[in-house]
Formats: C-alpha cells, sequence, structure tokens
C-alpha cells in the first residue's frame, strides 16, 4: 500500500507544520545566507548592509535561486552590540565581528537597555524585514533572530568576565539580564511586528559545550523561559553549534518549538530526544561545506531526512549562517537533496 | 604509594578538586608529601610551601588536565568547567611557584595570540594551562594582525607560535600568517586551535598549520615536543615540521 501525499503547502506553512510536529508536504529547507547577498548583487558585505533595499533585493534573488523555505530577516550577528554602541569590525572575505566589549561588571549597575527605534541599524533591519514581506508576500516564511539575554554579554562584556559573573557573581548577573531581557523582548518583538514570522533565540550559553546542564537550569533556562513567553512568535532556539543532547529535554521546557543540533550530535539520538516535543533544526555542518561535492551535500541531506524527517525537522546548516565560501553549486546540491528526498510520505530508499 | 594513597587516586581526586575548583583540595593533592607540616593551604594562604619537582606537576597536575581536555573533546564536561579548572590550576601552581620557582629548563620559547578576532576564552584557557605546567608564554593578546603577529614571532625568536581562532575567517588568515613566517630563516611551529577546526578535521593543513590542538590540554604535548632552537635535529625548516608531523599524525 502506497501512503497518500500530504498535498502542497506554502513554504511558510510547511515550516509551520515542521515545527509544530505535524507532518507537511516535505521538509522545509532553511539557507541561512547573510553573507552571500553582497555576492548576489556583486557588492562588498559592509555595502550590502549598508542599506536595507540591498539586503531587501540580495535576499530575494538568494530565494528566487535556491527556493528555499524561509528568507533570513536578522543580518549579521555583531549588529546587536552595535545597538548597544559596540563597534563592528567588517571584512570584505569573512562575516563582521564584534569590536571589543563594552559592559564592564561596574557598570552593570547603572546599565539601561537599548530600545530598537534608539538606532537607526536596528530600525534598518527592521525596514528590510518590512520590506521582504512586501516583496515575498504571504506564503514565505521570514526569520528574524534574537540573542538570548544571556549570551549577548558575551559579546558586551567578553567572555571571561562574562563567564566569571556568570560563575561567581550571581546577583549581579541577574540584575544584567534583566537589563538586557528587556532589550531583547522589545527586538524579538519589533521583528515580529516588522514581518518576521518567527524568531531564532539565538543561545549558545545553553549548549552543554559551554556551561553544563545543571548551570543552564540555573541561568539561561530560567532567562529562556521568561523571555520565549513575551515574544509574540515562534521561536527555535540555535546553540551556534554547540552540543544540545544533554539539554534537548530542558529546552523543550522553556517554550521554543525547535532546536539547532550540532554536527557534533549524534542525530539519532539528538532525534530520539526530540521526538513529541521539539523539531530539529540542522545540522548541515557549514565548515565541511565548503569542500562538499554534490553527491556529499545529497549524502548529508539524506543522513539528515532518515534520521529526523519522521519526528519534525528543518534541514539548516548548524550555525546560523552559512560561510562565505560554500559554492553556489553546493547550495544548489543541498536545495535539490531536499526536495527530492525530503517529500512526506518519506521514501524508505532515503 | 603517597601517605597512604595510590596515584591514580589521587589523579583522580586531582581532577575532580579542579572540575569544581575546590583549590584546597587540588592544592593539597598536587604538593602531596610535600605539604607534610604545612599549616593551611599550601601556598594559597601565605604558608610557606617546600619547592615541588616538575615531575609532579608532570605526574598528576598535566594528566589532569588532559584528561579534563578530552572530556571535553568527547562532550562530558563543558568549556566553563575546563576554564575553571585551569584558573584553580594556575592559581595553585602560581602560588607554589613564588617558593618553588616552577620553570622549565630549557623551555620553547612560546608566543600566544588569538588571530584577528577577539574571542580571545580560548587563548586564555590555553595560556592558563601551559602557565599552570610551568612553559613561560609570551602573550600577544586577541585581535592581532597577521603582520603585527609575525612581526612578534620574529623579535622574540619563538619555536612555537600557538594561534586561537574561533571565526573560520580567522582561520583562513593563518594561510596568510605561514607565508608571512616562510620568509624567516627560521620559521616557528604553528600550533592553531579554535571550533572550527573541530568541525572540520583536515582546516588546519589547509591553513598550513604544523598541528591543532582539540583542546587546551593539548598544548601541553605540543609544546613539549616542539625542537628547541639549536638542539640537535632542532626545528630546521618548514619541511623538517611537515614531515615531524605526518610521523606523528601517521
Amino acid at each position: 500500500m502506497t501512503a497518500d501525499r500530504v498535498p502542497e503547502l506554502t513554504p511558510l506553512g510547511r515550516v509551520v507544520a515542521a515545527l509544530t510536529r505535524q507532518t507537511p508536504d516535505r521538509v522545509p529547507l532553511i539557507l541561512p545566507l547573510t553573507l552571500h547577498g553582497g555576492q548576489a548583487l556583486g557588492i562588498s558585505i559592509r555595502e550590502f548592509y549598508s542599506d536595507p533595499r540591498n539586503v531587501i533585493e540580495g535576499q530575494v534573488r538568494l530565494h528566487d535561486r535556491y527556493g528555499a523555505d524561509a528568507v533570513p530577516g536578522s543580518w549579521y550577528a555583531p549588529l546587536e552590540h552595535e545597538v548597544w554602541g559596540g563597534e563592528v569590525l567588517w571584512f570584505d572575505d569573512g562575516p563582521p565581528n564584534a569590536g571589543l566589549p563594552i559592559v564592564t561588571a561596574e557598570r552593570i549597575p547603572l546599565l539601561e537597555s537599548p530600545r530598537p527605534e534608539d538606532s537607526p541599524r536596528s530600525m534598518a533591519m527592521l525596514e528590510a524585514i518590512a520590506g521582504l514581506r512586501e516583496r515575498l508576500g504571504p506564503d514565505v516564511a521570514i526569520i528574524g533572530a534574537v540573542v538570548s539575554p544571556n549570551s549577548l554579554p558575551i559579546m558586551l562584556m567578553g567572555f571571561e568576565p562574562y563567564l566569571q559573573l556568570v560563575l561567581d557573581r550571581r546577583p549581579l548577573w541577574d540584575r544584567l539580564v534583566r537589563v538586557v531581557e528587556e532589550w531583547s523582548v522589545a527586538w524579538g518583538n519589533a521583528q515580529l511586528a516588522a514581518g518576521a514570522s518567527g524568531l531564532v533565540y539565538f543561545d549558545p550559553m545553553a549548549s552543554s559545550t559551554i556551561v553544563p546542564p545543571a548551570l543552564y537550569r540555573a541561568t539561561g533556562k530560567r532567562v529562556a523561559t521568561r523571555v520565549i513567553a513575551r515574544l509574540a512568535g515562534p521561536t527555535v532556539t540555535m546553540l551556534a553549534s554547540g552540543r544540545s543532547i544533554p539539554v534537548i529535554g530542558d529546552l523543550a521546557e522553556t517554550g521554543t518549538l525547535g532546536v539547532g543540533i550540532s554536527s557534533l550530535d549524534d542525530v539519532d539520538e539528538a532525534a530520539a530526544l526530540c521526538r513529541g516535543r521539539l523539531a530539529i533544526v540542522g545540522a548541515l555542518n557549514g565548515i565541511e561545506m565548503r569542500h562538499w561535492s554534490a553527491a556529499d551535500a545529497e549524502a548529508e541531506v539524506r543522513r539528515l531526512v532518515r534520521a529526523a524527517g519522521p519526528g519534525g525537522l528543518v534541514v539548516c546548516d548548524n550555525h546560523g549562517e552559512i560561510p562565505f565560501p560554500v559554492t553556489d553549486e553546493t547550495l544548489m546540491a543541498i536545495a535539490d537533496a531536499v526536495r527530492r528526498w525530503g517529500r512526506y510520505p518519506l521514501s524508505p530508499d532515503v | 604509594m603517597q601517605n597512604g594513597r595510590g596515584a591514580g587516586q589521587d589523579l583522580t581526586d586531582l581532577e575532580r578538586a579542579l572540575l569544581s575548583t575546590d583549590r584546597v583540595t587540588a592544592a593539597r593533592i598536587l604538593a602531596g608529601p610535600f605539604a607534610s607540616g604545612v599549616v593551611g593551604v599550601p601556598g594559597l594562604d601565605g604558608s610557606r610551601v617546600p619547592p615541588i619537582p616538575v615531575s609532579r606537576v608532570d605526574n598528576l597536575l598535566v594528566p589532569a588536565l588532559r584528561s579534563i581536555g578530552n572530556a571535553w573533546g568527547a562532550g562530558r564536561v563543558a568549556l566553563s568547567q575546563v576554564y575553571q579548572a585551569a584558573r584553580a590550576a594556575e592559581d595553585i601552581v602560581g602560588a607554589i611557584e613564588a617558593e618553588s620557582q616552577l620553570r622549565r629548563h630549557p623551555a620553547p620559547r612560546i608566543g600566544l595570540a588569538t588571530l584577528e578576532d577577539h574571542h580571545s576564552l580560548g587563548k586564555r584557557i590555553v595560556s592558563m594551562t601551559l602557565r599552570a605546567v610551568g612553559y613561560p608564554i609570551r602573550d600577544y593578546g586577541a585581535g592581532v594582525s597577521v603582520e603585527a603577529l609575525a612581526e612578534h614571532a620574529a623579535e622574540d625568536e619563538l619555536d612555537v607560535l600557538l594561534v586561537s581562532t574561533l571565526m573560520l575567517r580567522s582561520c583562513m588568515r593563518v594561510e596568510a600568517l605561514r607565508k608571512e613566517l616562510d620568509a624567516f630563516a627560521r620559521r616557528p611551529r604553528i600550533v592553531v586551535g579554535g571550533a572550527p577546526y573541530l568541525f572540520d578535521g583536515g582546516l588546519w593543513r589547509e591553513v598550513g598549520a604544523d598541528a591543532m590542538g582539540r583542546s587546551a590540554a593539548d598544548s601541553i604535548d605540543l609544546v613539549a615536543e616542539t625542537p628547541l632552537a639549536g638542539a640537535a635535529g632542532g626545528t630546521g625548516d618548514a619541511a623538517d615540521h611537515a614531515g615531524r608531523d605526518r610521523r606523528r599524525l601517521a
């Protein structure tokens, strides 16, 4: 007996179905091509992000080319650092990087949260989201992002001073994250209001690669639970390629719909732990992807679909940003493989 | 047996004490028989500590840090615990060092930097780890350019240059660093570390490094095996490095 094919969904419907663990028509694909838009327009990354019209045009072209189910509404990782007053370091051959830290422990008692409307950079990104929604219409998912209040201070303070705060000065840490929370909630909700379909809750400090699960439960999990409850749209939690398996149960309790697993995680084990609780987002290895042949890309997609397709899967890279050197041929091969092998009911040959 | 305890038990207990940042217990274990008669925490509260031989660091602290590093690589402990363990080890040995002048002689000239990248926690952990086991380090900081790092390496006549990066772009910049260093009459050994190398096992070779460390503790062995300037069969040239590493990694 052949199972019936699921009726075709819109790209947004496909993403929503996968994240809510219903069966979509096929596994959705997200290609977070935040760095490739400049290439698409023949301009540098810095120039690309200097004007929201560039971002809209570049992302529409990338969407047309690869046919992914979602386009990134978020820009570059240190944008929030920039809004808080930090410097962004630009490079022609890679993603922008956060400059020197701007918050010291001594400043925390006096720290105030910025508002999205205070910075031309956050406003420009919101303008781009609104423009993308207008150009792409209601059927394509636009994915915004907020850095978790428990992770943003890595950029604001520097990793070691922040880690010392988490480990040794918990009351001051609590004061800091509560200030940052106000920003994160306002920033996430502003993106949703501008037209984002949902948000990545970017939280490397949740990963067991960075802190033990017990420390996450005492810190970042509480923060995530508070923040996600105040966001007016769905979230997926990404761990910046850190390991997820020891905290999958905890992540499910924060109210997030999906988890970005790592290519260091055993995908079968992660899928078993997520089943019925969380969708899996990931976990193509973006660093290795630079060297993949079309056959490699297809094999990796099939491996993911085989393991996680039955329980709710969105194919994506494992970091939330496809590296700059990944080629057009590889991206096309990934997109083709998802369309070929991701259709439900899944082929027994996958 | 030491103080009625097995060396294996000492190692297990030291690892546990470091992971839980119990400096008191860790210091007592490390001082071992040399702490007899000492009141208080050896070295940590101003008490006088007799010299502790490097062999005790090598036989206890190095294996403990190596084991913690391996546990991180396998996903059994977190980076915050590795950081805490290295910080505790550095504190303890730093305190003991005041009395014992723990120094390795001869030791390679070691340079360390985060290349064109401000993510400096990895560098910090490597620095604490190596200092804890008696290696002096020249730390050039974070966000250091290729050109500046090459200048430091030349001025300080380094034997080994440890390069930490988190961003893929910064990893790729090691290639340019290697070209700069190849112009030296005697190039320092380039050892790289950082997350992208863990996700692509061939990346360190691709960028022209001589070796990679999977964890901070790996730097102990990688530094220890670096030939010193003027030593028999010394560093020679790039081909010499590459040949040795091919043999080691085969």
